[in-house]
């Protein structure tokens, strides 16, 4: 599945090891933040869903709302008891979330506090998923 | 041919069906009982159109049969003025007297009158003897579609002009102006156009027949003006109203016309959602009272009055919210405070819908001896909700001011008050405490998730403040790392927005202005007044930008004096200056 926008900025949906993952591309702006944050609410819950792994490799820019974006999908998955990695983070993102304070916060590698965190590492990958 | 045996015979041809009639061949066409009679074009007694035959000198000759109905009197031999009205005998006169062009104009000649209470066109041809063949084509339709064609062709030249001119304002009043006119100048003699009451009195625009408009603002009843209430309050939609003139009070009627009021229609204007007001259209009473039609026609004219209207009062209400949001964000004009300069500057985003992100304050220092808090942020989000969460966070700080000691402190209690389940909107700032402190300025720098100040040395070098700290307004905990700074004479620590270091532009358009370029400019400003390094960047950001879009950028400069009062206690001894 992907969701176009008309800047450009598309999330594409695919089935990953421990959930999914969501491939973001093109500009996270005031204009495409919503999309973001509508597909990683349309994405929290499922079988064998023990993260969403935003895939960044693609995302040529981020403003101050689409951190605020990235923000809410943390908050949003840690709700839902799911982990959030954002993985291939190109320079300027990291660059950003380091000025912002905010890396730590955004990559825990997963809810802090969590009991069942460390059963759910224990899963080993979906079957089927690739 | 269908039937070889009558070859000359002219045939009906008559189809069994009522389709209408079709020619075969070369064969006359023609009505079946008069198959025995002469052929059609022979004579002209059996024309459907109304011929007349009239003689050179002045008198009938003959009539056909659709003359004779049409013109009674019209006998052989009665003079013509006897026989046709006086524009068909004036008509022959000049035509048999008239020389014919050389053309053979077939128009020569033609008159145009009434006859029997319908319009004809009379067209002359000359028969033998000087005798004139008068042809009498009944045009009355013609004209009468004509005439409805041409109305229709003004009223819609009208509406166009109406929408035009009425879309060239989003002022409520200017508006109201021009409803009034236009329907003053096409609807009526008069117009009387009435908003919904602000504070109970209700503003009204008059426009009389000299097209002069006044406003006035009404104290009264509109119950007053039997519709006007009701078509005030704009739902449910109500038709136009006819009134009895005289019912009118006196502030309904416009001055300057000449005539007691003689009809009277309130017709609504709707808007969009709220009620955008009535029109008054009056007439006098020595013109023609309404008709269906014109009725019809003023509510098109209302429709569009009122959706412009609407539109420039909810525009109005918008304008004035945001002024309102708006008007406590403007960042303050900054100056030398306790021995420390302060400079600071604001380009808002050239696009309205994306302005409000950034801002700047500086609170002063009580006395020379004590800290001035500079606060400098960029809120998350555009237009009016970044406006709200900029104006809550400077009030905040504000009264955080007891606090600003701690500069954790401050950011930990502004984040709790910032922190909302409902959105991640989020801000980063620099909060730099400013003393005068033997004869340096000492800066205590934290960020907080914001770029980290820049600082330019006497000799050119540029440092970047080492803090570090998270954003405010969403996560749980905020952390922080202030650090101290001191500034000799002339330096100056530079607080911005990424505003600046991502404006995007230069030679080809594209490229971000980036932290080495700021870097660079401000090496340069070594040594320069506070101001003149505020003005120095953002010339070169606007530069670089050119009339590009940009997100707000904002920066403020704190400066030691180059020439300072080092003994600037109580401001009127001269005391030593350094240099």
């Amino acid at each position: 599945m992907t969701a176009l926008s008309p800047s450009g900025f598309t999330v594409t949906v695919e089935t990953a090891p421990r959930g999914v993952s969501l491939r973001l591309a093109g500009e996270l702006d005031l204009d495409t933040a919503d999309d973001l944050v509508d597909a990683v609410r349309g994405q929290l819950t499922g079988p064998g869903r023990d993260e969403v792994c935003l895939d960044c490799a693609d995302l040529t820019s981020c403003d101050s709302s689409g951190l605020a974006a990235l923000l809410m999908a943390r908050r949003l998955t840690a709700a839902a008891g799911v982990g959030l990695r954002l993985a291939d983070r190109p320079p300027h993102l990291t660059r950003m979330l380091e000025i912002t304070g905010t890396l730590e916060h955004l990559t825990e590698p997963y809810p802090l506090g969590e009991p069942e965190a460390g059963a759910r590492e224990s899963h080993g990958p979906h079957p089927g998923a690739g | 041919m269908p039937d070889g045996n009558v070859p000359f015979e002219r045939r009906v041809v008559r189809p069994a069906s009522r389709e209408p009639m079709h020619v075969e061949t070369s064969e006359y066409v023609y009505d079946g009982s008069r198959t025995t009679r002469p052929a059609p074009g022979t004579t002209w007694a059996d024309a459907p159109c109304p011929a007349l035959r009239a003689d050179a000198a002045g008198a009938v000759v003959d009539v056909n049969a659709a003359a004779g109905a049409l013109l009674p009197t019209a006998r052989p031999r009665a003079p013509l003025a006897d026989a046709v009205p006086a524009w068909l005998a004036d008509a022959h006169r000049r035509f048999v007297t008239a020389t014919r062009p050389t053309d053979g104009e077939r128009r020569f000649g033609m008159v145009r009158g009434e006859l029997a209470g319908r319009s004809f066109e009379a067209r002359p041809t000359p028969a033998a003897a000087g005798e004139v063949v008068w042809w009498l084509v009944d045009d009355t339709e013609l004209r009468l579609a004509e005439k409805a064609l041409r109305t229709e062709q003004e009223r819609t030249a009208f509406l166009a002009e109406a929408s035009s001119t009425l879309l060239t304002s989003l002022n409520v009043d200017r508006c109201m102006e021009v409803t009034a006119e236009l329907a003053a100048r096409h609807l009526a003699d008069a117009a009387v156009v009435v908003a919904p009451a602000a504070r109970r009195h209700y503003p009204v625009a008059y426009a009389g027949p000299g097209g002069v408009v006044r406003r006035r603002s009404v104290h009264a009843d509109p119950a007053a003006v039997p519709g006007l209430s009701e078509a005030l309050q704009g739902f449910p939609p109500v038709p136009s109203r006819w009134i009895d003139p005289s019912l009118l009070p006196e502030w309904a009627v416009p001055e300057g016309l000449s005539q007691p009021v003689g009809s009277v229609v309130v017709t609504p204007l709707p808007g969009h959602g709220v009620p955008a007001g009535a029109v008054v259209l009056l007439r006098r009473d020595d013109h023609r009272a309404f008709d269906e039609s014109e009725e019809v026609f003023a509510r098109l004219f209302a429709a569009r009055a009122g959706a412009a209207l609407s539109a420039a009062r909810l525009y109005a209400e918008q304008a004035s919210i945001t002024d309102t949001l708006m008007r406590d964000l403007l960042p303050p004009s900054l100056h030398q405070v306790n021995g420390v300069e302060f400079a600071g500057g604001y380009r808002a985003s050239g696009a309205a819908e994306r302005a409000g992100g950034d801002f700047y304050d500086v609170h002063p220092g009580e006395g020379p001896g004590e800290e001035s808090l500079v606060v400098l942020g960029d809120v998350c989000g555009k237009g009016l909700d970044a406006a709200v969460l900029t104006g809550k966070i400077r009030n905040t700080v504000q009264a955080l001011l007891p606090m600003a000691g701690d500069h954790q402190r401050v950011l930990d209690l502004l984040n709790g008050a910032l922190v909302n389940s409902h959105h991640t909107r989020f801000a980063t700032m620099v909060l730099a405490s400013v003393r005068r402190s033997a004869g340096r300025v000492r800066l205590r720098l934290t960020s907080a998730g914001h770029p980290a100040p820049l600082i330019v040395r006497a000799d050119g070098g540029v440092e970047e403040a080492d803090t570090r700290g998270s954003l405010v307004g969403v996560l749980p905990r905020v952390t922080s790392r202030t650090v101290t700074a001191d500034l000799a004479a002339g330096e100056t620590c530079l607080l911005f927005t990424d505003g600046i270091t991502e404006a995007r532009g230069g030679p080809l358009g594209d490229e971000l202005f980036g932290d080495g370029r700021l870097k660079s400019a401000l090496a340069e400003c070594a040594g320069l007044p506070a101001e003149a390094v505020v003005e120095r960047i953002q010339m070169l950001a606007s530069e670089w930008v050119g009339d590009r879009r940009h997100d707000d950028m904002a920066v403020v400069a704190i400066t030691a004096p180059r020439t300072t009062h080092l003994s600037a206690v109580d401001g009127h001894t001269r005391g030593r200056f350094t240099a």
